[in-house]
């Protein structure tokens, strides 16, 4: 569908616009002159941070790899990178089976029977809650349930991406046609089996979306773990950056090396799906 | 009878699946929901004994000034927020979708503010409006880049609002592309045949096609605008003086840490209905206009 | 496997009667063809017995067994859908197999099995495509090769043929018949097309508006129509039909209209008095345009129907002539090398032992013994 929209959007016999082309890259500079200051200062002393204008933008003197080694080691790196990891791709995983279970049910189910039509606009409304009024007392929650933990953080997840989520794949269904569901029925398969074997790998395209979305979402999220995991010392990478702003707030150099070292595993992750991230991004908020 | 029994292994199946889901969603949102509720008409600490206060948090609210600050500055910051966000990225799509060289390598980079993480964003701008830009105000004697944006009660919140834009244009861009691209080519041959500049042709056929999309990045944009935390939390912590104290983070800071639980958990409360009464009205604008078309 | 069908109703919740008391016996390895025009009734039928559509009364047996609340897995049955409903993410191979690993069949059955049916279809090099990239004829195969790798003793069969064009619908007309002859399994099959029920069908099921009209063979259907809607749904050209008016002479009944005289046998004249016909009472005559053929001698005209020539198709080994008979259209078919043109005044000379003879009212066929 995508290709094909595009191709006949696509106008023959158009000249380049070089002009365009050119302010555009000269733009790129807005984004690209964040990363490289952060990426500047990581490598520099603090010898070299002078107030001078050539202080703030002059390369580092040397390539020195220490800033990096000092953070990784203050901010116990390898630790939040795992937990940041484990909590990603937990729910990542939890929310495709929850979602697209749910999503199943309810896109088959809304329009002809009132109690799952019930269920449906129950769990859309929660997409206008903000979580500013949840969080007080999910915090007094999940300590009570011994889940002010990663467990708690991904469970939280599980439930607040849930609204657009099921919206997103009970939308979906509409293209998956119920003779497929009947055929496989016919063939001997229960419902649950043709769930798993038909109906899950019919809904690729949304898995992508999803995937993308609840990845950017827990990664950079910082106020669930913030308020549910504090004091507990486990750290997301977000938040390893949080208490090290508080803790080494003057060593800058220290900071950005840390600051970039949390950011490389996002970039990497764009750079090699740069093509789904973008697509799984547009269709979601498109169609939800 | 007989339709009820043989209904009902599918519909168990369905039963099963949706059961649990509903009961995990009621524990973590409408439960969560329900007791801040209650503790908005308390005098809960968050610590410690309470007792019941009735409307008096929601009364005390009206005539808090560092509330009333809170939505001035949320309000500011999400109207202001909302319009640059979209006439920038609408420029940006136009731009992007135009005939250009090294088009998708543009559009990968242009979206990368998007994937990174409010906060370290924060961190990172911060440095650059309290250092670089006063150390370049000082190189070339311009004297109002001297001093930190972010330490000037009057004008912190557009260091805010620049973060937060920079952040914003990505997304709303990508969505503004999509919208782009389900116009069909035709249509801009025909307007060409009969004879139309540039700006007849947006206004005219390109604007009205992509009406839908417009709604819903207004809708997006305005929401997440109005729910901002990160950025605050990383540039200004409601600083100076309280002039960049959002919403979310006056219930975040002074609910958890600052002793007034029940007292935010009535202004979270009444945050709340703001949101569903904004979608409310951005729902009934945008199915009229779409409608009209 | 034998199949009865016992009062089975279909009403949906809206209170829409979609298949009214439903009577049918099908024995086993018979092929049954449900046939009818668009929503009569017929696929909801099917689905009934398939499971897939709950039955609202009656009583729906297989094998001697109730299966009215028998999920379709627990059915012994195998369905070929009208769009294929195939899995578009698993190859032609995996699509054969899903309904055979679901049965938790060894491997090397599975196998076997796989490749004896790809073999009877001529799928062999197509195993490794995705739906997709098959043409329309290709997926009717691979649909036919998933339900018949089972195996089934009951085939379910829901308009397999529509969405193919008019010469693949051929071809596999008769493959679909070679394939009943070698899997010797009870076949019901749904259609709108009448040369499709007359071709495959041992026994026909004629549907209008959820009534069943007609069970029967072919051959009776096209001989002996129940009532006009059968007489005029099966056979092409159709069925001509003109109000007549009986007029009762001492020789026998004599059918007219305007200066067309008919005269009716005398078991015809006799089978209709019984019925109550008099002198100036209406009925309804049928004759297909195959028992019509242009009077030579135009001084003749016992027994012809006076008409204008409005159309004149050449088809080559016979033409069809449409004629304009007192404002109501007849067709008839002319053998090669009879021409004629519009506005040309015709005599249509009627094979009367081949009329059919309706009640106005019922529909009923008055010829029926």
């Amino acid at each position: 569908m995508e290709k094909a929209i595009r191709k006949s959007v696509k106008k023959p016999k158009e000249k380049t616009n070089w002009v365009l082309t050119i302010i555009l890259i000269l733009g790129t500079f807005t984004v690209f002159f964040p990363l490289y200051m952060a990426i500047n200062i990581a490598f520099k002393q603090p010898s070299e941070m002078t107030n001078s204008i050539e202080g703030a933008l002059g390369l580092p003197s040397s390539i020195n790899f220490s800033n990096f080694a000092e953070a990784m080691r203050v901010t116990d790196f390898w630790h939040s990178l795992g937990n940041s990891l484990f909590i990603t791709l937990a729910t990542i995983a939890l929310a495709l089976v929850v979602y697209s279970l749910a999503g199943y049910v309810l896109g088959r189910t809304i329009a002809k029977h009132k109690g799952f039509k019930w269920v449906y606009l129950y769990l859309i409304s929660g997409m206008f809650v903000p979580f500013a009024i949840l969080m007080m007392p999910l915090v007094k929650e999940t300590a009570m349930l011994h889940l002010g933990n990663q467990f708690g953080v991904i469970l939280l997840y599980l439930v607040f991406y849930m609204p657009m989520n099921v919206m997103l794949y009970a939308g979906y269904m509409k293209n998956i046609p119920t003779v497929i569901e009947e055929a496989s029925e016919v063939d001997g398969a229960s419902t649950w089996t043709t769930f798993w074997r038909v109906i899950f790998p019919m809904m690729k395209p949304m898995h992508a979306t999803v995937a993308v979305l609840t990845a950017l979402g827990t990664w950079n999220d910082v106020m669930t773990p913030l308020v549910i995991m504090s004091g507990t010392g486990i750290n997301t990478l977000p938040i390893a950056q949080l208490n090290f702003q508080t803790q080494f707030g003057t060593n800058y150099n220290l900071a950005f090396a840390s600051y970039i070292m949390s950011l490389i595993p996002i970039l990497l992750f764009y750079i090699i799906c740069q093509k789904q991230i973008i697509s799984g991004v547009a269709n979601g908020a498109v169609k939800g | 009878m007989k339709k009820k029994r043989k209904m009902s292994k599918k519909q168990k199946t369905y039963l099963f699946i949706i059961i649990p889901v509903v009961l995990l969603f009621f524990m973590f949102n409408t439960w969560p929901m329900l007791n801040g509720f209650f503790y908005s008409f308390t005098n809960y600490k968050g610590y410690g004994s309470y007792e019941m206060v009735g409307f008096q948090n929601y009364i005390d609210l009206f005539s808090d000034t560092r509330v009333l600050k809170s939505y001035l500055f949320t309000f500011k910051y999400a109207i202001c927020g909302t319009i640059l966000v979209n006439v920038l990225s609408l420029l940006m799509a136009l731009a992007l979708n135009a005939k250009i060289r090294c088009k998708s390598a543009l559009r990968g980079i242009y979206f990368v503010p998007n994937i990174l993480g409010g906060l370290i964003i924060g961190y990172i701008f911060s440095y650059i409006f309290t250092y670089i830009i006063p150390a370049i105000g000082q190189t070339w004697n311009i004297e109002w880049l001297q001093n930190s944006i972010l330490s000037s009660p009057a004008y912190a919140w557009i260091g805010v609002l620049i973060v937060g834009v920079w952040q914003a244009v990505a997304m709303t861009t990508i969505i503004y592309i999509s919208g782009l691209q389900t116009v069909p080519g035709d249509v801009y041959e025909a307007s060409r045949i009969d004879g139309s500049s540039k700006w007849t042709e947006f206004w005219k056929i390109t604007f009205p096609l992509i009406i839908p999309f417009v709604s819903i990045n207004l809708v997006l944009t305005t929401k997440n605008f109005m729910m901002v935390f990160d950025q605050i939390l990383s540039l200004t912590g409601g600083g100076p003086a309280q002039s960049t104290d959002s919403i979310s983070y006056l219930i975040y800071n002074n609910g958890l840490d600052g002793g007034q639980f029940g007292f935010q958990s009535a202004n979270a409360f009444i945050f709340f209905l703001v949101i569903v009464i904004f979608s409310i009205v951005q729902q009934n604008i945008t199915s009229k206009k779409e409608e009209q078309l | 496997m034998s199949v009865s069908l016992k009062h089975i109703n279909k009403t949906y919740p809206n209170g829409y009667q979609a298949v009214k008391d439903f009577n049918l016996d099908i024995k086993d390895e018979e092929f049954i063809i449900f046939v009818g025009p668009s929503g009569c009734g017929k696929s909801t039928t099917l689905r009934m017995v398939a499971g897939l559509e709950d039955i609202t009364g009656g009583e729906l047996l297989i094998d001697g067994k109730r299966m009215n609340e028998a999920e379709p897995k627990d059915r012994n049955i195998a369905m070929v859908f009208q769009n294929y409903a195939l899995y578009p993410h698993m190859t032609v191979r995996k699509n054969m197999e899903y309904p055979l690993k679901i049965a938790k069949l060894p491997k090397e059955e599975i196998n076997a099995r796989v490749a004896e049916a790809s073999r009877i279809l001529g799928l062999d090099a197509l195993l490794d495509r995705k739906p997709n990239a098959l043409s329309g004829g290709q997926r009717q195969r691979v649909a036919m090769g998933r339900a018949i790798v089972r195996n089934p003793k009951i085939l379910l069969m829901d308009e397999p043929l529509s969405n193919l064009d008019a010469k693949l619908r051929g071809q596999m007309r008769i493959e679909i018949t070679k394939l009943h002859k070698k899997l010797k399994s009870t076949i019901i099959y749904v259609t709108h097309d009448q040369t499709e029920a007359m071709t495959l069908g041992d026994r026909i099921v004629v549907m209008c508006d959820g009534d069943v009209q007609q069970i029967d063979t072919p051959e009776n259907l096209y001989n002996r129509p129940a009532n006009k809607f059968v007489a005029g749904f099966i056979g092409a050209p159709q069925m001509n039909f003109l109000d007549m008016i009986v007029e009762e002479t001492p020789q026998g009944a004599l059918l007219k209209q305007s200066n067309s005289t008919l005269t009716l046998t005398p078991v015809q004249s006799r089978l209709l008095k019984d019925k109550g016909f008099k002198s100036g009472d209406h009925v309804t005559l049928g004759i297909r345009p195959e028992n019509l053929s242009a009077a030579i001698d135009t001084k003749d005209h016992a027994n012809c129907i006076e008409g204008v020539v409005e159309v004149f198709e050449m088809l080559g080994s016979s033409s069809n002539i449409y004629v304009s008979v007192n404002g109501q259209n007849i067709a008839a078919i002319m053998p090669a090398g009879h021409f004629c043109k519009e506005g040309d005044k015709v005599s249509l000379n009627v094979d009367i032992d081949a009329i059919h003879l309706f009640d106005p009212k019922s529909e009923l066929n008055l010829l029926n013994m």
